[in-house]
């Protein structure tokens, strides 16, 4: 069954918030939504996408800022794809701890 | 009652409307189509993640101990503590930390050349990253190989304005899209196989083209999804053939670290990005040439040569296939003074099998084809064609195993090749 890709998107975000047990501002999560959105695209552009959960954060931000500079991305873009990072992994290691998060 | 039912079907009409009319707006179809894959796997992830919250959300409520403070009575059981500290740096995501990262890449291959025999090979890059603040990145990249170890990059980026960005160091020259972004044997197609244009036995330049110097560069939107990128580069200025010059050829060779009163070579490239799935570029380059084949080193006659390069390279995927391409052109003297030139191309296709179930998914076949041209010192011609196939396998995101075959209209560069590289 085929999905429009921001409806994946948001409940992508959307079970995040939810396991997570809090509520994220509704800006953060349209942050993370397009920073999704530019992961796929920008990082296939060139080289296939890394596993989101292969880093920590303090090893994104330097890898997003090394595209940011090296790949021609935005600011805004790089705090996209950051916002969309943490959310993924969030999801991934509550999902992995069986219980859910409440930071 | 669960507190995480009612706020998730809250969520679930305000994110599905939310991300819907969010996206709808800009989101065009091609470029739908070009991630498609990617969130298809995760709308699989996605469906397991939901089983797995109706699971916990039939589950009682956790039951609070009355006496416990708010902060800790709110807080689930981990039973992993490492989990705490993996979420803590995952939210510390502010662009106004730090950022370090140790990664690279590494690759094994074996060569069988015609009239050669076998050749194996390895190399390991071990790469650094740091970027402090909103503002600078420091990258180091060493490369190692069975010939020893040497710095491939060293760079530093300080980012001045939200579209300039002032660079200075060791860096992969901006001329083309090859040599800057495409040639890491993890993200080139055919591996360790350099394109005809920058074969290593014939193509237009010799060796790697990472040079010292410093650059201007940035990207500017100019439409809804469009974008400008660009490039202004003051570099060392080539030698023939490198520091060893061991290639009679006399073909220009980038990277020289050795102090010299040779003018450096200027260059730019401009790029423009109509979507995020399509790229043309148009670089140009032109600068003196050190003369290393001077007999007499009192003079200074590479102030007399110069050359004039010109390249035009492009990428596009269409549905699922990557379609790369570029063209270089290269007029010089060389060390006698006498005008030569080369010239090559090549286009590249290759498509990803994700939509296959299994380990076919994994699986990406692979064509090339290109040609290179080139005037010779003796008055000779090298015209080579040359065509590949290959097909890669992606074990994971980080292991992929690439079987390569080469053909070329010159003797002794038919070759068949297997790779096999790891990101880390």
């Amino acid at each position: 069954m085929y999905q429009h890709p921001s409806t994946i998107i948001a409940l992508a975000i959307l079970l995040a918030c939810v396991l997570g047990g809090r509520v994220w501002s509704a800006d953060s999560m349209q942050e993370a939504a397009l920073g999704a959105k530019v992961f796929a695209e920008n990082c296939s552009r060139c080289h296939e996408a890394p596993d989101p959960a292969s880093r920590d954060g303090r090893a994104w931000r330097a890898i997003t800022m090394h595209m940011r500079v090296f790949a021609d991305i935005s600011r805004e873009e790089q705090q996209q794809v950051l916002r969309f990072l943490r959310t993924y992994n969030t999801v991934e290691m509550t999902r992995q701890a069986g219980a859910p998060a409440s930071r | 009652m669960n507190p995480y039912r009612n706020l998730g079907s809250a969520m679930l009409l305000v994110l599905t409307g939310l991300g819907s009319g969010l996206m709808a707006e800009d989101q065009p179809a091609a470029a739908s189509a070009s991630t498609s894959d990617q969130l298809h796997q995760l709308q699989e992830r996605i469906n397991a993640l939901e089983r797995e919250v109706k699971a916990l959300q039939a589950q009682p409520a956790p039951v609070q101990n009355p006496a416990a403070p708010a902060a800790t009575a709110a807080a689930p059981a981990r039973s992993d503590p490492s989990l705490e500290a993996r979420v803590w740096k995952l939210e510390a995501d502010s662009l106004t930390d730090d950022g370090f990262s140790i990664g690279g890449v590494g690759d094994v291959t074996l060569t069988m050349q015609k009239g050669m025999g076998y050749t194996a090979s390895g190399d390991f890059n071990p790469i650094f990253l740091y970027s402090y603040k909103d503002t600078v990145l420091f990258v180091a990249e060493l490369n190692a190989d069975q010939d020893g170890v040497a710095l491939g990059q060293a760079w530093v980026a300080y980012t001045a304005l939200p579209h300039l960005v002032l660079e200075a160091g060791l860096f992969p020259i901006p001329f083309g899209i090859y040599s800057e972004r495409l040639s890491p044997t993890w993200i080139n197609k055919f591996s360790t196989l350099a394109p005809a244009p920058y074969n290593e036995d014939y193509g237009v330049f010799s060796g790697d083209q990472n040079v010292d110097g410093a650059q201007v560069r940035g990207e500017v939107a100019i439409a809804n999804m469009a974008r400008l990128s660009y490039h202004i580069f003051v570099a060392a200025p080539p030698t023939y053939n490198g520091p060893d010059n061991a290639d009679p050829d006399n073909r220009l060779a980038f990277g020289n670290l050795e102090t010299t009163h040779v003018p450096p070579t200027i260059g730019v490239r401009v790029g423009l990005l109509p979507s995020p799935i399509a790229e043309v570029g148009l670089s140009a380059m032109s600068g003196r040439i050190i003369n290393n084949q001077t007999v007499d080193p009192t003079i200074d006659d590479g102030a007399r040569r110069s050359f004039t390069a010109v390249d035009i390279d492009g990428q596009y995927r269409l549905e699922r296939i990557q379609i790369r391409g570029e063209a270089v052109r290269l007029n010089y003297q060389d060390p006698s003074g006498a005008r030569q030139h080369s010239q090559g191309l090549y286009l590249q296709a290759s498509r990803r099998l994700d939509d296959l179930q299994g380990w076919l998914g994994g699986l990406e076949p692979t064509l090339r084809a290109g040609r290179m041209q080139r005037s010779l010192s003796d008055n000779g011609f090298q015209d080579v064609s040359e065509i590949g196939v290959g097909v890669n396998y992606y074990a994971t995101s980080f292991i992929r195993t690439s079987l390569m075959a080469m053909a070329a209209s010159v003797h002794g560069e038919d070759l068949l090749a297997v790779n096999t590289t790891f990101t880390f």
